[in-house]
């Protein structure tokens, strides 16, 4: 057991390294995007306020608590594994060779990357917002259940796009894309379910996407109820870790790689 | 002049059949690439979209014309990309970063007739302009507008402001990659992914300060929402006329000055990241 920890730790210091390949500034420049994403996002929530919009109940503060949440803990409310990267680049490869599950070393290498994005944009963001006034306390501790249940199912969410991009012959831009529009939206992690018109929250709320981000999060600002939600995602981790191992099982035999 | 012009229309038309022969050739790759970049460009609108739905517009727009301003940005981000989207000349700290401007130096070619045309892909980049054309026409049906030529030439001129400052701001950003090419690479997709975010939210109920920093310093003000402001409400006379001229320039002059003293620093020192396999580092 040790030996896998000791194992995991270094995978993760490795990802951590890798993190500054591309320099300070790169990194800072990213954060600084997503910083003023949020800010844009907080704007939007403050004029709807202003303009005195029928928020049928919701406060100010539970949005803005949802919407700074969602970008303190982006990384683990929307999980990407350097899989598909690795698919296209050919580095994949090089995890069979290792003396461990590829599984794990996807995993212990994506824990990694979150180190320096948690401690250089979610701490300094928490802590502004707490200054500025935000009650960041939790609505329910079931957060805290609600959360690494959603972590764990975004782990097989991937590992699902990892597995249409080995079918899809390496098209990794179009699964990006496709990715990107799927969980911008169906996720909540941009916007609560809450708010959705035509009663689509409910719909999307229990949905194998929606209780990725959506879950936790609305736990966390109280905007619903922590038991069915919880439930949803057990359901869904049951479903689809399942069907990951058995699909990835299936493509690896499948797997392209271009190199360079 | 013309002979300059005869080029530039001959490449075009050769960067288009390229572009056709690729469509024709890998049908279903392209199909797939289409419908996710199709989606891509809904999804990156719903948000604002639904939110104007829901309460019945967002600041001091309807909803009708939240619509029309995500479509104007659909319009005329969607006609960039078709012109200047292909090989990242968009992306423009790639190609310099990752050390591939040699492989245009060695073209009998201007550097800048290179850059004008390659990125054009009218088939397999329409998609965004198509979108937008959609969008604008359902949201001018809602809204009633009366439409006059002079409304017209004033859409294009948003429309290629709004082209100035996107090819501009990632020039200007993307020259860093010749001092840095490992650390700027993605210099440019940073700051076009910032328009992106930016760009489509309705702006009102900002504070001045915040207000006038996003028309000048960060324009993203400037590529949408006060165009759709400028068309729907007539605001399009005095500053909402002269601004983005202005600040569309002041960035097309800086980019301009950045890229020369950038190239001159790269013929000096030059940057090599390919290994003899043909891997880069």
């Amino acid at each position: 057991m040790r030996r896998y920890m000791r194992a995991g730790f270094a995978t993760m210091k490795l990802c951590l390294k890798e993190k500054s390949y591309f320099g300070f500034f790169n990194q800072l420049a990213q954060y600084l995007l997503q910083a003023a994403a949020l800010g844009a996002m907080l704007m939007i929530w403050r004029s709807l306020f202003a303009q005195g919009a029928d928020t049928q109940g919701m406060t100010l503060n539970q949005l803005y608590v949802y919407t700074i949440l969602s970008t303190v803990l982006a990384p683990l409310l929307n999980v990407h594994t350097p899989a598909s990267g690795w698919l296209h680049d050919g580095t994949m490869l090089g995890l069979y060779l290792r003396p461990s599950g590829v599984f794990a070393q996807l995993a212990a290498h994506t824990v990694g990357g979150w180190v320096m994005r948690l401690a250089c944009l979610s701490l300094p963001v928490a802590a502004v917002a707490a200054l500025c006034g935000v009650d960041l306390r939790p609505a329910s501790m079931l957060f805290f259940v609600s959360l690494p249940l959603a972590v764990a199912q975004g782990f097989a969410v991937d590992y699902l796009f990892a597995c249409l991009l080995i079918r899809l012959r390496n098209l990794e831009w179009c699964v990006h894309s496709l990715r990107q529009a799927l969980t911008s939206l169906l996720t909540g992690s941009l916007i609560p379910f809450a708010v959705l018109p035509w009663g689509l929250g409910n719909v999307l709320q229990m949905s194998p996407l929606g209780t990725l981000a959506g879950a936790p999060l609305s736990i966390y600002a109280g905007l619903a109820e922590p038991w069915p939600v919880i439930a949803a995602q057990l359901l869904w981790n049951a479903v689809l870790w399942p069907l990951a191992v058995v699909c990835f099982a299936a493509s690896q035999e499948r797997m392209v790689s271009y190199g360079g | 002049m013309a002979g300059k012009l005869r080029a530039y229309v001959r490449l075009l038309a050769l960067y288009g059949r390229m572009d056709l022969n690729w469509m024709l050739q890998d049908s279903v790759t392209v199909i797939i690439i289409l419908i996710s970049e199709t989606l891509q460009n809904l999804s990156s609108m719903a948000g604002v979209l639904l939110l104007a739905v829901r309460f019945g517009g967002v600041g001091s727009l309807s909803a009708d014309e939240v619509l029309f301003m995500l479509g104007f940005y659909e319009l005329a981000s969607g006609l960039c990309f078709m012109l200047f989207g292909n090989f990242n000349v968009m992306h423009i700290s790639r190609r310099l970063g990752r050390g591939q401007l040699d492989h245009m130096l060695i073209q009998p070619r201007p550097l800048l007739l290179q850059l004008a045309t390659e990125g054009f892909m009218p088939f397999t980049g329409c998609h965004g302009l198509i979108i937008g054309v959609i969008l604008t026409w359902i949201a001018l049906a809602r809204l009633e507008l009366a439409l006059t030529p002079g409304w017209f030439l004033l859409l294009a001129y948003y429309v290629v402001i709004h082209m100035a400052l996107q090819i501009a701001q990632t020039a200007l950003y993307g020259a860093s990659a010749l001092w840095r090419p490992v650390a700027c690479e993605e210099i440019s997709t940073m700051i076009l992914d910032l328009n992106q975010q930016l760009g489509k939210f309705p702006l009102a109920g900002l504070q001045g300060w915040l207000m006038a920093a996003l028309h000048t310093v960060l324009p993203v003000g400037l590529l949408a929402y006060l165009p759709a402001l400028a068309l729907l409400r007539g605001l399009g006379k005095g500053i909402g006329l002269t601004l983005p001229l202005a600040v569309a320039s002041v960035f097309m002059a800086a980019a301009i000055i950045c890229m020369k003293k950038g190239l001159k620093h790269y013929e000096i020192y030059s940057c090599n990241r390919y290994k003899d396999m043909g891997h880069r580092n």
